[in-house]
């Protein structure tokens, strides 16, 4: 079976094409006998002498046959897209050695090169004869970035998206992709839902709520039983809890603010304060989490936490039996060492406690104080941002109805809105302004319009009335979209508003301050998840008898380390083919550990130097990955070995045909044999081979790597490639990576990244660009901020 | 555009909390069902208590408070907790052994939320399932006013693993109960309170902004190319179905709500409430009966008890009837001194209500049958002692013309699914289901054949 047959199972997609290449140009489906491709004579005598023997004259293996490309007259049904895909095929089991198959004649290394080369060129030139295709191009905002325009547009933070069904991804596995992206009624019901809701917290009215404000000095210990944890001192899994009994409000803004000081001894990690609030203690959510932070300072000083108290589990009012709403803090850092039981002090009426460990790190709390609401002033700052001072707003009612629709209308469509656009709201909120009880309730209800209207949901990057000029606004959404997963913020539209963002000088500058910014986090974080399929993680669980002491939560660290070591190489302007190997890794406390590296303390991520004796630097020696593709008690050498293939080469193998033989059938005892065994015997079966044995080695050479990506010296990790290339371990692999696949994995980074900047899967009309952005990556010394500064600058991205 | 006042006061809401939002078919709205000769539209009612029932032992000094029946088949017999079903024992079946597998996994109060759907909550996952009720809401959808009446003493939906109604939509997400008989009255029969006012104006302003922004999705439409205006269409398809909704449920603002005769009224006390238990479970079981004689909806559940301790409204039930314990601690006590006694007559205040409300449906005429015949009711709860999670204490009433084969006390094993009664009840009803949750078949003896 030949690689590649996501090509075949994608018809779909294949078909979704060629109907536009049939609306951009009915001359291609009418001319389909033309070949798009003639190979001259010595190509052709190439693909004679290796390869028609089982792929051509009528043959044709593995389902594929050379006839309909290569043959003279007989293209009868094969179309332009059907034979350039075919084409694509040829070229990818040339390159990574699948074909010819080791049992026939074999191709020498310059045929090989001469035939790739041949091919490749091709398929570009006959692309780009072809000229521009129409695409999809507008699609709607995924899940994500609904939540944070809610929040950016609107000023206040709530969960916006618990009610949306979750987006699906592209085949490729992102999630921004306008044909996975869908709307159904589902969807325009709960986006009207959620914006009413929103914009109930929003805009405010009536008279200001009563406000609450209560200082705590001390830890309530007179409820718990003289509990030994309870403390304003807080040593390891130590609290701090403040009651408020009935006084607290509904719903709201709430701010709780910290004064504390911390004991931090050496060689030690800062203690870590978990903020939460509430106390349902008849479900099984007793608190919500509010924050977690680590406390790097011995010397006094003030901390904020903001949240919506609606958002936390509270007791229900009027019952006795619970204490009230709780406050609750705790340092939750502990070094895994062995605790002392709590002792009881023997004068009656003392308290208990627990013996002191002053080798571990300390809070000490002042004062909590619980605020709300957050912002003294009233309206909310939230409300007055909408409904903002005016002149006219006692003079001139309705004008200034239009003055605040105009500024959320152009807020929310991130661009100029054209007066006739604006009439539709005006309409809307004359119509309904007097059925409603007061302003505030009108204008909530012509907002909500705003905010299920196309254009707030949906981005769009085209003008088809104006395809050669670029619209500054797009561009703008874009770029913000691309790197922040939010709306653009006010300095990006001001450059839109100006006209200046298409201006080379000024997109660059824009581009390194988006990339500057927090809000960089989040492409670093949701590019890499999908790129390299991190959710994964989540769906493995350790097996609790081979690893007794796994701690899932873990897990998360895990996912953060890739995270941040890709983050490290953007920020720090690295090569990627640190990806491939590295000499440093960015670890915290929790990872280091995992890996037995000393003496790296806290939560926060940093560069740390690999001691000679360790195995990690790049991806594939990360737990993250490791852990992803393993079954949780063991390794899975073919898991791997395909996450290779697919994340880093793009190069996914086929799935295995449907006629698969049950192994067993070989050796009744198959199943007792050692994994390596198992897959020697797959390796041999007549219909397994031909893909598993480019596919198995690249996995095997992790063997040394456990299922939660621990170190095992004494195992077997050495393996063949196609070629006859040995490899012996993760060192071999990593060499032979850097060496030989350059190329192809910064093609495949390319591709992933362009994929997710320009929000849909790319195709085979995508070469051109792909690959001149390779070229241009590798010349940059594969930096990915060049990628990224080259991406937004081709014509794909501006349009 | 200000409509006359009248109008407004009889419609109603369709989005609310508790009466979830109807589609009418248009055809079928002519064809009022319960009131056309020969028709005798079938119905389903659950309810539900926490924290199990009296398990006394057989044999023991309290035996004749243990709610399970003693014998088996035709000839049980009732202890005194279930003493007041005597006279209805054609009209029912009571269950023994039945439960949700998944449930028997969970937290000891923890399978309220999955009574009628099945599901696995555990600290892993809380998410649920929707439904049993709610799969034959959707089935009949349109056919009456409401899809379905969701009521439950603590109203809202409470917490997860201590929710406070048994309903959940396709999605798994609870569907917020109705707990005060006033404004469930008001939804059913059309009051102008201020909620369904601003219902009202929502339904209207939403007709509105629809038709608006396909206006809007079609100029925007002009301006892109083809293959982005086969995108939008998805948009606009959404936004034709949404309005298809919309207008559906205002043309059931236009269809007069059957008033009630003065004997009706006279049952509702829609002040009852939970300062006076019986009448309170009472008048919830009368706004269940009032809904199925209107044809108002033919779906109906009803948490009357959950198990959500504190924070819960019935909690106090017992104390407030003169028991010493509230209604955990009564649950609790089975195994102190006195306690059986005392929880078996907290049993039998419950079924001395649930036979209140059968007798309620018996006494109802249609068409020459009583509601009670074509309606399937299930009772009983997910705890047989409290903390245990198998053999629910169960009965099955009504329904006999639908099939289904009373006057019997049958028992099973753990090897069926309490799912399989669900199917059953499904197939009783006309709602084609080839399984639910982790049914593994029906059951057909509870069937005539």
């Amino acid at each position: 079976m030949l690689p590649g047959l996501n090509i075949l199972t994608s018809r779909v997609r294949w078909l979704t094409l060629w109907l536009l290449c049939l609306i951009a140009n009915p001359t291609c489906a009418q001319s389909p006998s033309r070949h798009v491709i003639d190979p001259p004579q010595e190509i052709t005598s190439l693909f004679r002498s290796h390869c028609v023997d089982c792929h051509g004259d009528g043959a044709h293996e593995g389902d594929f046959s050379l006839d309909q490309l290569i043959g003279s007259a007989t293209a009868s049904s094969t179309t332009e897209m059907d034979e350039l895909a075919r084409w694509e095929r040829v070229e990818k089991v040339l390159i990574n050695g699948q074909m010819p198959p080791d049992d026939a004649e074999p191709i020498s290394t310059s045929e090989r090169r001469s035939l790739t080369r041949w091919v490749g060129e091709s398929i570009t030139s006959a692309v780009q004869l072809r000229g521009p295709i129409e695409r999809t191009t507008l699609r709607r905002l995924n899940n994500v970035e609904y939540a944070n325009t809610m929040r950016d547009l609107l000023g206040i933070d709530m969960d916006f998206t618990s009610q949306l069904p979750s987006d699906s991804r592209s085949r490729d596995g992102f999630v921004n992709d306008p044909g996975a992206l869908l709307v159904s009624s589902e969807h325009l019901q709960t986006y009207l839902n959620t914006a009413r809701a929103a914009l109930d917290k929003t805009i405010v009215s009536g008279p200001a709520p009563k406000s609450y404000h209560h200082v705590f000095t001390e830890s309530d210990r007179v409820r718990w039983d003289q509990q030994a944890a309870f403390s304003n001192r807080l040593g390891r899994n130590e609290i701090f809890i403040a009651n408020i009994k009935d006084d607290y409000p509904n719903e709201g803004e709430f701010l709780i603010r910290v004064k504390l000081s911390a004991e931090l001894p050496t060689d030690i990690g800062p203690p870590i304060l978990q903020v939460e609030v509430g106390y349902r203690p008849d479900t099984q959510i007793l608190f919500g989490k509010l924050a977690e932070v680590e406390i790097r300072q011995e010397s006094a000083q003030v901390l904020e936490f903001r949240g919506r108290i609606e958002n936390f589990p509270l007791p229900v009012r009027g019952q006795e039996k619970y204490p009230g709403m709780q406050i609750k803090l705790l340092n939750i850092y502990d070094d895994g060492s062995p605790r002392q039981e709590a002792i009881k002090n023997k004068a009656p009426g003392q308290r208990w406690s627990f013996a002191d460990e002053p080798a571990l790190p300390h809070i000490l709390i002042e004062s909590i104080e619980f605020q709300s609401p957050e912002d003294p002033t009233w309206p909310p700052h939230h409300h007055r941002k909408i409904l903002f001072e005016s002149p006219l707003r006692d003079g001139d009612p309705a004008s200034y109805e239009r003055e605040v629709l105009a500024a959320f209308v152009t807020r929310a469509f991130r661009r100029p809105v054209e007066p006739t656009e604006l009439t539709s709201f005006i309409d809307f909120h004359h119509e309904n302004r007097d059925q409603f009880p007061s302003f505030e309730a009108a204008i909530r209800e012509t907002l909500a319009m705003v905010l299920v209207h196309p254009s707030f949901l949906y981005l769009r990057r085209v003008d088809a009335n104006e395809p050669q000029t670029v619209d500054d606004h797009q561009l703008a959404s874009q770029l913000s979209y691309f790197l922040w997963s939010t709306m653009p913020d006010a300095e990006l539209l001001a450059a839109a508003d100006q006209h200046r963002l298409h201006e080379k000088d000024e997109l660059l500058r824009q581009v390194d301050r988006l990339l500057a910014d927090e809000r960089a986090q989040q492409w670093m974080t949701r590019f890499v998840d999908q790129w390299l399929k991190l959710d994964r993680l989540a769906n493995v669980a350790a097996d609790e008898d081979v690893y007794p002491d796994f701690d899932p939560s873990i897990k998360a660290d895990m996912r953060a380390e890739t995270q941040m070591f890709f983050r490290e190489l953007v920020n720090e302007n690295f090569s990627a083919m640190n990806l491939i190997r590295s000499d440093f890794a960015v670890l915290n406390e929790r990872m280091a550990r995992h890996y037995g590296i000393a003496s790296v303390w806290g939560r926060e991520f940093r560069q740390v130097p690999i001691p000679n004796e360790s195995h990690r630097g790049g991806l594939l020696t990360q737990a993250s990955v490791l852990m992803a593709n393993s079954t949780g008690a063991k390794s899975h050498p073919v898991l791997r070995a395909v996450w290779v293939r697919d994340r880093l080469l793009n190069d996914p193998p086929g799935s295995p045909p449907a006629d698969v033989p049950t192994l067993d059938q070989i050796d009744p005892n198959f199943a007792e044999l050692p994994i390596r065994k198992q897959m020697e015997i797959h390796r041999d079966s007549d219909s397994c081979r031909a893909c598993h044995r480019g596919l198995d080695p690249w996995g095997l050479a992790l063997e040394n790597f456990d299922a939660v990506g621990l170190w095992h010296e004494d195992i077997d990790s050495s393996a063949e490639l196609p070629g006859g290339i040995q490899l012996r371990g993760i060192k071999d692999l990593q060499e032979h990576l850097l060496q030989s696949y350059p190329d192809r994995f910064a093609r495949s980074l390319v591709v992933r990244l362009t994929s997710y900047a320009l929000g849909r899967q790319l195709d085979i009309f995508d070469r051109p660009i792909i690959e001149k952005l390779t070229a241009t990556f590798a010349e940059n010394d594969y930096r990915i901020k060049h990628l990224v500064r080259a991406i937004v600058q081709t014509p794909e991205f501006q349009d | 555009m200000r409509k006359k006042s009248w109008h407004l006061n009889r419609r109603t809401f369709l989005m609310g909390t508790g009466v979830s939002l109807g589609l009418p078919w248009l055809e079928s709205m002519a064809d009022d069902a319960a009131s056309t000769p020969g028709t005798r539209p079938a119905r389903f009612c659950a309810l539900y208590f926490g924290f199990g029932v009296s398990v006394a032992d057989d044999g023991s000094e309290h035996a004749h408070w243990r709610w399970i029946p003693n014998g088996e088949g035709k000839d049980y017999q009732f202890n005194e907790s279930l003493k007041p079903l005597e006279p209805l024992r054609d009209q029912l079946t009571v269950l023994g052994g039945l439960s949700h597998p998944h449930g028997r996994t969970m937290g000891g109060h923890d399978t309220g939320d999955t009574f009628l759907t099945g599901a696995l909550m555990d600290s892993r996952s809380l998410a649920n399932s929707v439904s049993v009720d709610q799969v034959i809401a959707n089935c009949w959808d349109g056919q009456t006013r409401y899809p379905s009446l969701v009521m439950s003493t603590d109203g809202g939906v409470g917490a997860p693993t201590r929710s406070s109604t048994l309903s959940y939509n396709q999605q798994g997400r609870p569907i917020p109960a109705l707990n005060q008989p006033r404004r469930i009255f008001a939804r059913l029969f059309g009051a102008g309170d201020e909620e369904s006012q601003a219902e009202n104006r929502r339904l209207l302003s939403e007709a509105s902004m629809l038709d608006r922004l396909l206006d809007d999705s079609k100029s925007l439409m002009r301006q892109l190319g083809h293959a982005d205006q086969v995108k939008l269409d998805e948009y606009l398809e959404s936004v034709r179905e949404t309005e298809k909704r919309v207008a559906n449920s205002q043309k059931w603002l236009e269809i007069p709500r059957r008033t009630l005769n003065d004997d009706e009224r006279k049952l509702l006390d829609l002040d009852a409430d939970d300062q006076a238990p019986i009448r309170y479970i009472q008048t919830m079981y009368d706004l269940i009966y009032l809904a199925f004689v209107t044809d108002s909806t033919r779906v109906a559940t009803y948490q009357i008890t959950n198990m959500a301790d504190a924070s819960s409204r019935a909690m106090k039930f017992p104390q407030l009837l003169g028991f010493t314990e509230n209604l955990h601690k009564t649950a609790h006590s089975w195994n102190k001194p006195g306690g059986v006694e005392m929880l078996g007559r907290w049993d039998r205040v419950m079924t001395e209500q649930f036979a209140y409300f059968i007798n309620r449906l018996s006494s109802a005429e249609t068409n020459g049958g009583s509601i009670l015949d074509d309606t399937i009711i299930l009772y009983g709860s997910s705890n047989s002692q409290t903390h245990v999670n198998k053999d629910y204490p169960l009965i099955l009433a009504g329904g006999k013309r639908l099939g289904l084969r009373h006057g019997s006390f049958r028992k099973f094993g753990e090897a069926v699914p309490l799912s399989n009664l669900f199917v059953t009840a499904l197939d009783c009803l006309g709602v084609p289901s080839e399984s639910f949750a982790d049914s593994t078949g029906e059951i057909p003896e509870l069937r005539i054949t």
